[in-house]
């Protein structure tokens, strides 16, 4: 399931991006520059993507469950 | 500092009212309309009050004059309840002139609370087009509401009360790039001999262009721009503004890391006074036009002077023959002063190469336009008095003093104005001397019932002007 959003790069200050969610104005979250597509700037309007990544949680979490099994399995 | 509000509101509650009546004791409401508890009470009363909200990271500004309300920004959305708390705890029914010094979320976030709560006489924006949804939205209610509206230049002044003076320092006409910041509304408000300076977020570029302009950028209490960023505040900004008090607007442990050390080490060489709102909390400023006071949220009286002797008399210092001149930071020859200078001046023509100066440091320090008796019995009763307090010799020649319709102007002959020295211009005839210039006319200049005069350099640019109504 993929879900998107519009925000707008309301400024950018010390290397930090400060995005506003075009459908509510009070909805803001900061964004390292780094994470943003090359050459954006204030003012730019982002098209943001939400997409769970299935797959990759499963394979976290696989990962995880073994390093648990390990440490009991020495303790 | 965090808060809901600055000024008690009504409270059932016990807690609540006991600390409605400690506020009260430490002067902190203004609610109770009179400040208790100072001995410094006596000189902190006047017309003029205005105050730098704590509004955490962000910005928010209010000038209280008489009846008038000025809202200088709004601070983030979820500001905007604190902003409309505080004016209203504040008595704050109308607002006359609301300003977005800029589109930026810490700026005009809490606009639409504000819209939604007061009547709004006008508003000031810096109108450069942005895709910003909050600003896109600020602007739709504006329209929806039929508020008026107002782009700012430079140059511009909005009256509000004809002892107040609002002149808008920043952006110039031609905008300065694109860049939100540098384009900031800067506004310089003055009562009496008093001025505030409100940077908003404007950058050293808009500094830079504000220096060069030549309009006065002097003013006892500045609040610093970009909330203390590295990029603004440059040295030679505040050489020009003079400040005895700088106010830092900004939010405990932000991520910007505001103020930075740079910053504050300009200011600290500058020399004024500073408040922060994360640490002092909300900052407020009172005047009479003559003198002024700091407090801050805790309701300690803790600044307080005389910001500039007014002129009641004409000056009498004299400058010591062959006074010994500070370093000229600019020279210029005799062919290009003369080419400076508007006809019909006639000046010594064996001027040597001399110095401009920095011409901040002048200002009109006094005016009397309503002479004692019959105004053309007595033209020399009339007279308006230029001051420099700055650290450099200023030369003025071929500056002008003109009324405010500008029909009638005078010229300054080759006047060195001395640091720390004054000369006052008569209407009437006399012989001049270091301390006193005549004009020579045989009927008055000033309007008895009120009027401006505006000092200008030899380009044409307005150094100052002092309103008068005696």
């Amino acid at each position: 399931m993929v879900r998107s959003m519009k925000a707008t790069i309301d400024r950018i200050d010390q290397g930090i991006a400060i995005l506003i969610d075009r459908e509510d104005d009070t909805l803001q979250f900061r964004v390292p520059v780094s994470l943003l597509p090359p050459a954006s700037r204030e003012g730019d309007i982002l098209s943001v993507t939400f997409e769970r990544d299935g797959a990759g949680t499963k394979e976290a979490k696989e990962k995880v469950s073994g390093l648990i099994q390990e440490l009991r399995k020495c303790s | 500092m965090s808060r809901t509000s600055l000024f008690p509101a009504k409270a059932g509650a016990c807690l609540a009212v006991l600390l409605v009546i400690t506020l009260l004791a430490t002067g902190c409401s203004d609610l109770s309309g009179t400040r208790s508890g100072s001995s410094l009470d006596q000189n902190t009363t006047g017309d003029l009050r205005a105050y730098i909200l704590d509004v955490g990271q962000g910005d928010s500004s209010v000038i209280l004059f008489k009846d008038k309300v000025i809202l200088i920004d709004a601070g983030e959305a979820d500001q905007g309840d604190t902003v409309v708390k505080d004016l209203k705890n504040l008595g704050v029914k109308k607002i006359d002139l609301l300003v977005a010094t800029h589109p930026h979320a810490d700026h005009i976030g809490g606009m639409q609370k504000v819209l939604a709560n007061f009547e709004i006489g006008k508003v000031l924006d810096s109108g450069l087009p942005t895709s910003s949804s909050l600003y896109e939205h600020f602007l739709e209610t504006l329209d929806k509401k039929k508020i008026p509206y107002l782009v700012a230049e430079q140059g511009q002044t909005i009256d509000l009360d004809p002892s107040l003076r609002i002149l808008v320092l920043s952006p110039p006409k031609e905008r300065l790039g694109d860049d939100i910041n540098t384009n900031s509304i800067v506004l310089r408000i003055s009562y009496g001999t008093v001025n505030l300076l409100y940077t908003g977020d404007a950058t050293t570029p808009a500094e830079d262009a504000m220096v060069k302009s030549g309009y006065p950028l002097d003013a006892q209490v500045m609040k610093v721009g970009h909330h203390g960023s590295s990029g603004s505040s440059s040295a030679a900004f505040l050489l020009r503004v003079k400040p005895e008090v700088a106010v830092l607007s900004l939010g405990e442990k932000n991520d910007y890391g505001h103020p930075h050390k740079e910053t504050l080490e300009r200011l600290n060489a500058a020399g004024p006074r500073l408040y922060r709102t994360d640490t002092d909390g909300t900052i407020r400023v009172v005047s009479d036009g003559s003198t002024f006071s700091v407090t801050t949220e805790n309701g300690a009286v803790d600044f307080w002077r005389v910001a500039t002797p007014a002129t009641t008399a004409p000056a009498t210092a004299t400058p010591a023959p062959g006074a010994t001149l500070p370093i000229p930071s600019i020279t210029l020859n005799a062919t290009d002063l003369a080419s400076a200078i508007p006809s019909p001046v006639s000046l010594p023509v064996t001027l040597p190469p001399v110095q401009i100066g920095n011409v901040s440091g002048v200002y009109i320090s006094g005016v009397r336009f309503d002479a004692p008796g019959d105004d053309r019995e007595n033209l020399n009763g009339e007279w308006v008095t230029v001051s420099n307090r700055g650290d450099e010799a200023v030369l003025i020649a071929g500056w002008t003093l003109s009324d405010r319709t500008g029909s009638d102007t005078y010229v300054f002959p080759a006047v060195l104005l001395l640091p720390s020295s004054s000369v006052t211009v008569f209407t009437g005839s006399g012989s001049m001397n270091d301390t006193a210039l005549y004009m020579g006319r045989s009927s008055p200049l000033w309007g008895n019932t009120g009027d401006t005069a505006v000092l200008r350099d030899g380009a044409g640019t307005i150094i100052d002007q002092k309103d008068g109504v005696w």
